[in-house]
């Protein structure tokens, strides 16, 4: 039996280590300036690893709740620092590493005519470790350092075109993620602190959460830095602008694969065993406003790349608020639902970005074969029925349980819709005038078939793998006459608004990729403002009589502060 | 495996009969080099110096083995004589780490230098290399004394000594500029050690004695007016030479203005001898209720830097410039120890002799940023080399052109910003938790907010320096357009070893695989992106050698924290002996303390009258200062 | 008044016109002459301790007096190093002082040389190059590099000459 526990594990440690070794490789200029042809293979130890993993975690014994998780743990001092893979994980790693491979080989003819190809090799290969092993870290440490690596390496990938606007993106995408990283660590340091025993092991920490004496604190600040990782408005404002700054294979592995590092962080970090119903309403509220926001917007954009970033701050949104509703409810079985609706907008998102890139890189004349593979997947991720997408749909509703909580996903999956077919006429346009490339069309064609399909069919493999019932219950369910009604009326309502927009869509204001971040400019006004003073006040202070004024009433002072102890 | 273990215990048992050697030759061995260096002159010295550095460092690391393996601090008083008359030298958990951490930076410093700093073979004597080798042993000699020091007077001049050697260094280069920083640092340092010296003699004054442990245990749980007013002169002046805001007028353009290699060695290792000082008053000397009472104060001051240098950092246009206001930004976080150490919440802990975390936590910062911040300069050095200019804006191509050393910077970086898994990482970590331990929130944001600010400082950098080069054609004009296209662009490994050859006549030949590797650059391609030309090369070795003292402030993160027990040798018995009159409320104590016995002397006379008896042998414990002379 | 607390007043004293004249001195000279009367101040306080000790009918504690004159050679030391710094500034940029603004003679820069600006070739000299006189200006052109040497031999060649 190959699917064996040690098998599991070794494979774990071999799929994370490839990518981490190649990097240690890239010291050597002769591997750093070939290591781009691999790129496509880098990932599938990992894969292999995912697939065997969750043969695993199905078997008999271990499915009767034995070993819920396989764990790679070293032990220094009881601080089990180390690895650990359980279903969602498996699933999100394996989802993650067929994306990376797919962008991986997509990448490769961009990167055989450009001229920065080791360096964009090296942030590829940097956030690629950190997209893998974010999924599997089982403690604090080792999930920090993971989703930095996956956060911060993912400048260099935006960054890549060197254009004014790549920059701009940069800045503001990494000032965001830094942000958001500063909260984690604080969050971080007060799960910690609470933590009765020493152990860094994320589910001990989680379990303590509830009677921290920094409860609120600690959920503020998790939901804050996970909040700007995955888009919800207001810390929206980088991913548009990251999207379409990035290479097209580079905005697919970020949006399909360096996302979900925040989804799974909501996963591993929200108390959804002891339930927490003001952050759940808190989440829910904020992630439906996102994902009504995103198709706002995002259907008044003309560039497809940034259509597809508004489209997935919908989906985060809605990924959220589904998330908020089961922290509301104290579900924690809610968790491998999530991670299915999860994987599927991971494969459908990086999927529409590889087909954009088929059309927008003139890799083939014909559009109509790319249009239509684009239409089932676009649809999909608004739920239309037999696609993958369904699946997803279908596993979110046990979680909007109320009336209105259905309603308003309903509409959703209608705007969806609506930014779907909005995206997809802005596709065609992108083809226009577009000089066929010569090189490379099987290697870029290749990948975007197999995500397109990945994405079609993936989703409902995955449900028994997940331990959520047969494919085929599943698909009998999704297709009865009740249901079916549910999943298509928001899609004929969203044709409808499609062609409503395609009426009157020039009389919508032009919405600037960022829009909030108009409002930012007094901000940037005041920044520079106080830096000015800062600096005025610095070369006042390096005055030499103010110097050595300030060293006397210094003395003053800390004398006065000493005598004061008595 | 047995057998082995008892050789080593052997060996480290033979190597306890030579402790005192050990620690005289800490300074011996510097000292004596750089006298023979300065009398055979600049190419023998440069030869000495690459000597005494294993040497040197095998000697930080025996003493360091030694300590571990004795669980006490090693000390020894000079010449017998014991204090308050003699001087004694003291190694305990935190010194012996400032010495190896001290030796590490030194080695790679005195390695990075040999190409800077080579006497050319047409010249008999020059002045730079001769003035930096011995200055650097100088130098060297001076931190082990601050480190080892027991005695506040020495302390004096081993920080004197400490000015003396730094102050030159800065102005190596001779330029105006360079020599107004340096003139400016030397006159502040000088205002601050004359207000040490003060303190001193004030202290001598009122206990007679200045030994750090006799003052300790003569001060007990209340200090002398005097000796408060003493400390708080020394600290002022420690302060100036630490250069904590607002007393850092002299810092930046010194930092920034003196040769890479001596600039590592100054952000590194100097200022933070005057800082193990102030540490050291604080800590080991006065009793902990002083120290309460002024830490949020220091802390502040600590904050403040950590603010302003970071803003600073930001808007500069220089990178050196930059690396040096982030210097004051990052010794701003060494001052939050305090509060944090001796909040009420942490005392128990350092009663009992476990580590707390603040203390940990600070010391690795110190450390890890030492490492971080010489990997930084010299790997500064190497790019004004290479680019002909350190200009942050015209950094493009770096990539290119020092891959390792962007790659070094890179990771010094992320120390400094304090992102796992990186020395700086597990520092913070540290200090946030003792912050929340403490119930200190505000510090807690304040060294967040300080990591923002050293992230995007970096940012600065290393996007320029990566994906910098379109913005850099347009501002250079059409010249910088003509020089990349008609001089032909290097690829790193097509460069020899050029340590110190000053022609660069092989690099204008670059290896026909660089050209060949690329087939979809052009000379179009270039001229888009503006690439810069090198205007030196650059040896591979020194690239390595950055990159190693990067590592190191990264692996200090992957160091099992339960290592860092060694900081506590030597401290919990002081912390002990600091904390009992503690114990009861502070406000009482200085009511209920005996009026003899560790109530401080006075006057020198009446212990004299004391204690003059003719048994010199006996005057260990309680202050006495006159002894006839041999 | 006794000789103790005369020249206990006295070394304050010092101190205090040292600490005055360090601070707000026009020019580097003044405040290495502070800073010696401010070293004076401190070194009387330390004779004054050290007679303090005499009052147990030895002629004087040996301790400060040691003490005293170890800081003496390093403030002697300071002066010697803050003097020759102090010349070599003026005569290098013609200031005497740390906070003076040094003219703003490009040539001399804290690295290498940045490219002319296209259009401005060899520049002959600039108006604040000139204005230093003529010993001034010709150190600023020994210290300006050519494009490929090393600047930092340049500039002690010239000075070890």
């Amino acid at each position: 039996m190959i699917a064996s526990l040690p098998m599991a594990e070794l494979l774990v440690g071999v799929g994370l280590a490839t990518p981490a070794l190649a990097l240690v490789a890239c010291f050597s200029q002769l591997v750093r300036e070939r290591i781009w042809l691999l790129l496509a293979l880098i990932p599938l130890p990992a894969l292999a690893a995912a697939i065997v993993a969750l043969l695993v975690l199905g078997q008999g014994d271990i499915a009767n709740g034995e070993v819920a998780a396989i764990a790679l743990l070293f032990d220094p001092n009881g601080l089990a620092i180390g690895l650990v893979i359980d279903r969602p994980g498996a699933a999100m790693l394996g989802v993650t590493a067929l994306l990376w491979a797919a962008a991986g080989l997509y990448a490769a003819p961009m990167l055989q005519a450009s001229s920065h190809r080791s360096r964009f090799t090296l942030f590829w290969l940097l956030t690629l470790t950190g997209s893998l092993g974010v999924f599997i870290a089982a403690d604090l440490v080792s999930f920090y350092l993971f989703y930095g690596l996956v956060s911060l390496a993912a400048f260099g990938l935006i960054a890549h075109d060197g254009t004014v606007f790549a920059r701009r993106a940069t800045g503001l995408y990494l000032l965001l993620a830094i942000l958001g990283e500063i909260a984690l660590l604080l969050a971080f340091a007060l799960l910690s602190a609470a933590s009765p025993e020493p152990s860094l092991a994320i589910s001990s920490l989680v379990a303590g959460l509830s009677g921290s004496p920094w409860a609120g604190p600690s959920m503020a600040l998790l939901l804050l830095g996970f909040a700007l990782k995955i888009a919800l408005v207001p810390g929206h404002v980088w991913m548009p602008l990251a999207y379409t700054a990035a290479p097209f294979p580079a905005a697919a592995v970020l949006s399909g694969a360096a996302v979900k590092a925040g989804v799974i962080g909501l996963i591993r970090f929200l108390p959804f065993e002891a339930g927490a119903p003001a952050w759940g309403e808190l989440l829910v509220v904020l992630g439906l406003s996102s994902a009504f926001y995103g198709v706002a917007i995002g259907i008044t954009q003309r560039n497809a790349k940034t259509v597809l970033a508004y489209s997935s701050i919908s989906q985060m949104g809605l990924i959220a608020a589904a998330t908020g509703s089961a922290l509301r409810a104290g579900e924690s079985a809610a968790v491998l639902l999530l991670t299915l609706y999860a994987a599927h907008h991971l494969l459908a998102k990086g999927a529409l970005f590889l087909g954009l890139g088929v059309v927008a890189d003139g890799v083939t004349r014909r559009r109509w074969l790319v249009l239509m593979p684009a239409v089932l997947v676009g649809l999909g991720i608004a739920g239309l029925p037999l696609t993958g997408g369904a699946a997803g749909k279908l596993a979110l509703k046990p979680l909007f349980d109320t009336a209105l909580l259905g309603l308003l996903s309903a509409l959703s999956a209608a705007g969806s819709t609506l930014l779907m077919l909005h995206f997809l006429r802005r596709l065609w346009v992108s083809g226009d005038a577009i000089e066929p490339c010569a090189s490379g069309v099987f290697r870029r064609l290749l990948p975007w078939w197999l995500m397109a399909l990945a994405a079609l069919l993936l989703p409902w493999l995955l449900l028994p793998w997940l331990g959520l019932g047969a494919a085929q219950t599943w698909l009998a369910l999704s297709l009865s006459p009740a249901d079916l009604w549910k999943a298509v009326w928001p899609v004929l309502l969203g044709a409808l608004a499609m062609l409503a927009l395609w009426r009157w869509g020039e009389r919508l204001p032009r919405v600037p990729p960022g829009d909030m971040l108009i409002l930012g400019a007094p901000l940037t006004r005041l920044m520079s403002a106080v830096g000015a003073g800062i600096e005025a006040l610095d070369r006042g202070l390096r005055q030499w009589p103010v110097a050595g004024l300030s060293l006397l009433i210094l003395s003053l002072l800390i004398w006065g502060g000493a005598l004061n102890a008595y | 495996m047995t057998p082995l273990l008892i050789e080593n215990g052997d060996l480290l048992a033979g190597l306890g009969v030579w402790s005192d050697e050990l620690l005289v030759s800490l300074l011996v061995l510097p000292v004596l080099a750089m006298l023979l260096g300065f009398v055979l002159g600049g190419r023998a010295a440069e030869r000495i110096t690459l000597l005494t550095l294993p040497l040197g460092l095998a000697l930080a690391i025996a003493v360091a083995v030694l300590m571990l393996h004795q669980g006490t601090p090693l000390s020894y008083d000079i010449g017998g004589w014991e204090p308050p008359l003699g001087v004694a030298l003291r190694v305990d958990g935190l010194s012996a780490l400032l010495l190896l951490t001290t030796a590490l930076v030194i080695t790679g410093v005195g390695l990075y230098a040999c190409a800077d700093f080579a006497t050319s073979a047409d010249v008999k004597e020059a002045r730079a290399p001769l003035a930096f080798w011995t200055l650097l042993l100088g130098l060297w000699a001076a931190l082990n004394a601050v480190f080892i020091g027991q005695d506040l007077f020495n302390l004096y001049v081993a920080i004197e000594l400490l000015t003396f050697t730094a102050v030159p260094l800065v102005c190596l280069k001779g330029s105006a500029e360079t020599l107004q920083a340096a003139l400016r640092y030397l006159l502040f340092a000088l205002l601050g050690s004359v207000l040490y010296l003060l303190g001193a003699a004030l202290l001598y004054g009122a206990y007679g004695t200045l030994d750090i442990g006799q003052l300790a245990a003569a001060m007990g749980s209340s200090a002398e007016p005097a000796a408060i007013a003493a400390v708080v002169l020394m600290t002022a002046g420690l302060l100036a030479k630490t250069a904590l805001v607002p007393l850092h007028l002299w810092l930046p353009p010194a930092h920034a203005g003196a040769p890479a290699a001596a600039s590592a060695v100054l952000s590194a290792l100097v200022v933070k001898g005057s800082f193990y000082l102030v540490f050291r008053l604080w800590i080991d000397l006065m009793p902990l209720a002083y120290t309460q009472q002024i830490a949020q104060g220091l802390a502040t001051l600590g904050a403040v830097a950590i603010l302003l240098g970071g803003i600073m950092a930001i808007r500069q246009a220089r990178l050196k410039m930059l690396i040096a206001y982030s210097t004051l930004a990052q010794l701003g976080y060494l001052f939050l120890i305090f509060p944090l150490l001796v909040s009420p919440v942490m005392v128990p802990a350092l009663a009992d002799g476990s580590t707390p975390a603040a203390w940990t936590g600070g010391i690795l910062q110190l450390v890890s940023h030492a490492f971080a911040k010489a990997s930084m300069f010299m790997g500064a050095g190497l790019i004004m080399i290479a680019l002909g200019h350190d200009r942050i804006a015209d950094l493009g191509g770096l990539g290119r052109l020092l891959p390792i050393t962007l790659v070094a910077f890179a990771l010094s970086g992320l120390s400094l910003m304090g992102l796992p898994p990186s020395g700086g990482f597990a520092a913070k970590w540290l200090l946030l938790r003792a912050a929340i331990e403490t119930g200190q929130w505000w510090w807690m944001l304040v060294i967040l907010l300080g990591g923002v600010l050293t992230g995007v400082y970096l940012y600065r950098v290393l996007v320029s320096a990566s994906f910098g080069g379109a913005g850099a054609v347009v501002e250079a004009g059409p010249t910088s357009d003509r020089q990349s296209a008609s001089v032909p662009e290097l690829a790193p490994e097509a460069l020899p070893e050029l340590a110190s050859a000053p022609s660069p006549e092989p690099a204008s030949a670059p290896s026909p695989r660089s050209s060949s590797e690329r087939p979809g650059q052009t000379g179009q391609a270039q001229s888009v992106q503006g690439q810069p030309r090198l205007q030196r090369p650059v040896a591979r070795s020194r690239e390595l050698i950055v990159l190693t003292l990067a590592l190191i402030a990264i692996a200090l993160g992957m160091v099992p924290l339960t290592s860092f027990e060694i900081l506590q040798i030597g401290r919990g018995g002081e912390a002990m002996a600091m904390l009992e009159p503690l114990a009861e409320p502070v406000g009482l104590s200085a009511v209920e303390l005996p009026p003899s016995g560790l109530t401080p002397v006075p006057s020198v006379a009446g212990s004299l009258v004391a204690e003059m008896e003719p048994l010199p042998g006996v005057a260990g414990s309680l202050p006495s200062a006159a002894e006839p002379l041999p | 008044m006794t000789a103790v607390d005369l020249f206990g007043l006295l070394g304050s004293l010092l101190v205090g016109i040292g600490l005055y004249g360090l601070i707000t001195g026009a020019c580097a000279l003044r405040k290495i002459v502070a800073f010696n009367l401010l070293g004076a101040g401190v070194f009387l306080v330390f004779g004054v301790i050290a007679r303090r000790g005499a009052g147990a009918g030895f002629p004087g504690d040996p301790v400060p007096q040691a003490l005293v004159i170890t800081g003496l050679v390093v403030a002697f030391a300071a002066t010697a190093l803050a003097v020759g710094l102090l010349v070599r500034l003026a005569e290098s940029a013609g200031v005497g002082d740390v906070d003076d603004q040094l003219l703003p003679a490009p040539k001399i820069t804290l690295g290498p040389m940045p490219e002319p600006p296209s259009g401005t070739e060899e520049r002959p000299a600039s108006p604040g190059a000139v204005a230093l006189g003529e010993h001034a200006q010709s150190r600023v052109v020994a210290v300006v590099p050519p494009a490929d040497r090393d600047p930092d031999d340049q500039t002690i060649a010239g000075s070890c000459a």
